[in-house]
């Protein structure tokens, strides 16, 4: 599998964005085993890069790669529907696409 | 943020193609079509009938084409099941001039639009699933944003370069929005810009006495009496007209065949400055006019009391509330009387203080009793008062109502009455005297001193010289009495000195005066008011006395002058 590139837009230290932050590691460690790369950017002092990946609310996880680009907007907590949500895992009719 | 493609966007968001299903009997019709929108980046699913499509449909499609006839279930049956799913996924449907009327229908059941099967015109057919698809995705995208924000998965929101703290709404204030609309006393209604009604919350419904899936989409003037409803449409207009708020009473028909007095509360709702429709709490208020009415009733009794000044005191008998008895009676304007205490108003004696007054109320909740009440410009007037207080059931007022009735003329009518009485005792007192002495004057047992002056009495010797000194004796009471009154010399014991030689002459004895004065009082007393018979029976009384006195003077002396020969 390629390595997959995650970028997670937070807003400052906020609590959703310390939990996202906190739980795509743990998502990162226990279901793609280093297999990853993650880049955490903070809105407040990177604007210019939220406004290149047109993000509307954080905090927000995109999977750059490998395509398709997709998001999931939120603070990560329900791994399974991050992992549906990110195409890590196949989708399931019971999993909203939204997630 | 810059305005970028909103294609451009979309196409981000998503996180695969955009998944259509196809839903045809016809095997041809889904290679034709699958092929056309594969080249076009979809992701293609099929469905051969309709019970498979229920199946397989989910939130994950952005476009159903969806054949309007199919053997097992046909489109518009279809429709009407995938309409309870509340999904997003938009509907062409595919049909054959046949069918049209079919399709037309089927627009009335949510579906975007139809595709007229064979498909000949490729751009057109790709165009309208590209808008069909176009919408789902920013419908998602909505909800996904809205999601966001009212779920609390987002803390922030990015707009135009600018980041937003989104108020942190968590799932349990959802409930509770959604536990209040239930529990809420009142109705709350939402209205479209039309005046159709969008929301309604089920104490509408059960104000009106009408099904709830009725009430969605119906005007609301229409459960407005008819001479309330250009009162809601002129409010209505003022809000969309930049009104904030407007509070209008209106009567609601109901399907109970009686009406509902209402206030009806209303705000303008406003998104992206426009204006899009009304919120409304529309609020009971029948209950509360009927109470309003009975105690603007009962006020007006209370204030308009002509017999009693009516006062609310609290327990330490500050003055909270009075009637217009109360303010006229002691010359005090309704500020002045609201800063005094009651205390004030009415003078207590030792043995009826304020404190035993309290007592009793406290003990038996009332006291009752006389005091004197005080104006503001300090005359005084007998009032028999009362206080009381409300029972415990009444609920927990520690106030007092105090009643107050001025009893002067009662107490007047009281003591002439009494006055009265005793007069009239007393002219009984003295009626009684006169009997006895005319008794005494007539009566057939004599005593020695009595009939020492003959067997005959003066009236029988000489009725007309008697006649005549009862007239005289009768005259001489009468100056009597003016003397007393006017203070008048009359010579009164001079004029009884005259009588009683008279008497002497004539022989008569005390037997005799008491005939006189008798008849002569008898005569006076007649047909005039008590005091005066009163005055005159007590004038009387002395000069009877002082003429019986003279006779017997006169007798001695003539007695001496006999005796001694003296001329």
């Amino acid at each position: 599998m390629n390595k997959m590139l995650f970028k997670l837009y937070v807003t400052g230290k906020t609590p959703k964005s310390e939990r996202a932050i906190a739980n795509i590691n743990r998502i990162c460690k226990e279901e793609l085993h280093g297999d990853y790369e993650l880049v955490i950017i903070d809105v407040l002092e990177q604007p210019e890069l939220a406004e290149e990946g047109r993000i509307l609310a954080t905090p927000t996880l995109t999977k750059e790669l490998p395509p398709p680009l997709s998001r999931v907007i939120g603070d990560l907590s329900d791994m399974k529907k991050v992992l549906v949500g990110l195409d890590i895992q196949p989708y399931t009719s019971t999993i909203n696409k939204e997630v | 943020m810059a305005k970028a493609d909103s294609r451009e966007i979309e196409s981000e968001i998503t996180h695969t193609a955009d998944r259509i299903l196809i839903v045809d009997d016809e095997e041809i019709v889904h290679l034709t079509l699958k092929r056309l929108l594969e080249h076009e980046g979809y992701a293609i699913d099929s469905a051969y009938g309709g019970k498979e499509v229920l199946q397989k449909l989910d939130a994950s499609y952005d476009l159903l084409i969806l054949d309007i006839r199919m053997p097992d279930m046909d489109g518009i049956e279809v429709l009407r099941e995938i309409r309870k799913m509340e999904l997003d996924t938009e509907v062409l449907i595919l049909t054959g001039y046949a069918t049209m009327e079919s399709a037309t229908e089927a627009l009335n059941y949510g579906a975007r639009g139809y595709i007229m099967k064979p498909i000949e015109k490729v751009p057109e057919f790709r165009n309208k699933v590209g808008e069909a698809v176009r919408v789902a995705r920013l419908a998602r995208i909505n909800k996904q944003f809205y999601d966001a924000i009212v779920s609390g998965k987002a803390d922030s929101l990015l707009i135009d370069g600018k980041v937003y703290q989104v108020p942190v709404l968590r799932e349990e204030n959802i409930e509770m929005f959604q536990r209040l609309m239930e529990v809420i006393h009142d109705a709350v209604i939402f209205l479209d810009f039309d005046g159709n009604i969008t929301f309604a919350n089920v104490n509408f419904a059960r104000m009106v006495g009408e099904a709830y899936h009725k009430l969605l989409g119906a005007r609301f003037e229409s459960y407005v009496v008819e001479e309330d409803q250009d009162k809601v449409i002129e409010g209505f207009t003022r809000l969309s007209s930049g009104q904030i708020a407007v509070s209008i009473p209106v009567q609601l028909k109901t399907n109970f065949g009686s009406s509902l007095s209402v206030i009806i509360s209303a705000s303008p709702i406003h998104y992206e400055m426009e204006y899009r429709g009304i919120v409304m709490v529309i609020s009971d208020v029948t209950e509360i006019n009927t109470v309003r009415r009975k105690v603007e009733l009962l006020a007006n009794l209370v204030e308009n009391a002509q017999y009693d000044m009516i006062f609310i005191v609290e327990p330490d008998g500050q003055i909270m509330e009075c009637n217009s008895l109360a303010r006229s009676s002691l010359s005090y304007s309704q500020s002045k009387m609201l800063s005094l205490n009651i205390r004030a108003l009415f003078k207590f004696r030792v043995d009826v203080e304020w404190e035993k007054i309290m007592d009793s109320v406290e003990q038996f909740s009332h006291w009752q009793g006389e005091l004197m009440a005080i104006s503001k410009g300090g005359t005084e007037f007998p009032v028999e008062i009362t206080f009381s207080k409300p029972g415990r059931e009444v609920g927990h007022s520690a106030n007092m109502i105090c009643f107050a009735r001025d009893i002067t003329e009662r107490k007047r009518a009281a003591e002439t009455e009494s006055e009265a009485r005793a007069m009239t005792e007393k002219v009984e007192q003295l009626e009684r005297e006169l009997s006895s002495l005319e008794q005494i004057s007539h009566g057939s047992a004599t005593t020695v001193t009595a009939r020492s002056f003959g067997l005959k009495s003066f009236r029988q010797i000489s009725p007309d010289s008697f006649n005549q000194l009862v007239l005289q004796y009768g005259d001489l009471v009468e100056l009597a009495l003016e003397q007393r009154a006017y203070r008048v010399e009359h010579d009164i014991s001079g004029k009884l000195r005259t009588i009683a030689e008279q008497l002497r002459f004539y022989n008569a004895g005390p037997r005799d005066v008491i005939e006189i004065h008798s008849l002569a009082l008898r005569s006076k007393t007649n047909e005039v008011s008590h005091v005066k018979a009163q005055a005159y029976i007590e004038e009387g009384r002395t000069m009877v006395l002082e003429l019986m006195g003279y006779l017997a003077i006169c007798y001695r002396t003539y007695s001496y002058d006999s005796q001694h020969n003296v001329k």
